[in-house]
């Protein structure tokens, strides 16, 4: 099952979005925050083929992750997602310059976004 | 003038404790249903998904005003402490403590965008955009 990571300072976000991936063949891991994260992928504890993460987050925001996250050399390439309830363009296309995959905004749509996770994991 | 600034540093503090209570509260339901959704393995609808979802917007609103209150009434307390001490650098204060009360209000109301998502308008279809 591919591993996917969310990160989301809010632990109803992080529930909210369990109650959707519970039913999908993937290996979910939450963190409620992005330096929890990157230190569970600098360990080697988890390796993640997905990476779904908030924006506006204390300590280390979403960008601030991307930045990092695609500074470690296995990672650049595997599909990041912003899923904020942030949505301004401008905040997109910095997000795009950053190298991020996509973005979803809050409150997102169950089916839409079980949608989006099988298409960057192209799991039919 | 000190009984006004006391006032409404006194109404900030209560509207910040009830914004508190109001994030416990519903944050303290969400799980509720979460739990009880999960020990009976209801399945949960698109709908009931995205209303749930209300209370990371609540969280995230609250959090933005509570910000803006904390920084107002650091400012009336400056103010205050001059009022006693230096009435002439308190006189003086009144400008910087209106400027800091503007830039609070305007990081809130930034805050505030930028933190509603989809709230107003989930109906709309630019949900999920990729890149």
């Amino acid at each position: 099952m591919p591993t996917v990571i969310f990160i989301d300072d809010s632990e109803t976000a992080l529930a909210s979005t369990k109650m959707v991936t519970d039913s999908m063949p993937i290996d979910v891991h939450q963190y409620l925050s992005a330096t929890e994260a990157l230190d569970a992928i600098n360990s080697g504890s988890v390796i993640p083929e997905l990476v779904i993460t908030d924006l506006n987050m204390p300590v280390m925001n979403g960008f601030e992750f991307l930045q990092e996250f695609r500074n470690i050399e296995a990672m650049k390439r595997i599909p990041v997602l912003m899923l904020t309830t942030e949505t301004k363009a401008e905040m997109k296309q910095k997000g795009k310059a950053l190298g991020l995959t996509g973005w979803i905004v809050k409150p997102f749509n169950p089916t839409q976004l079980k949608s989006a996770i099988n298409r960057v994991l192209r799991l039919g | 003038m000190e009984n006004l600034f006391i006032s409404v540093d006194e109404l900030l503090g209560h509207i910040s404790t009830v914004e508190e209570d109001v994030g416990s509260f519903t944050y303290n339901a969400f799980m509720t249903v979460q739990k009880y959704i999960s020990d009976n393995n209801l399945v949960v609808d698109d709908e009931l998904t995205m209303a749930l979802q209300s209370q990371d917007v609540i969280a995230q609103q609250l959090s933005a005003t509570m910000d803006a209150i904390k920084s107002c009434r650091e400012g009336i307390s400056d103010f205050e402490a001059y009022l006693t001490t230096d009435i002439e650098k308190a006189k003086k204060d009144l400008d910087a403590i209106t400027s800091k009360f503007q830039d609070a209000i305007t990081k809130a109301k930034d805050r505030r965008s930028a933190y509603l998502g989809r709230m107003h308008n989930q109906d709309d279809g630019d949900e999920v955009e990729f890149f």
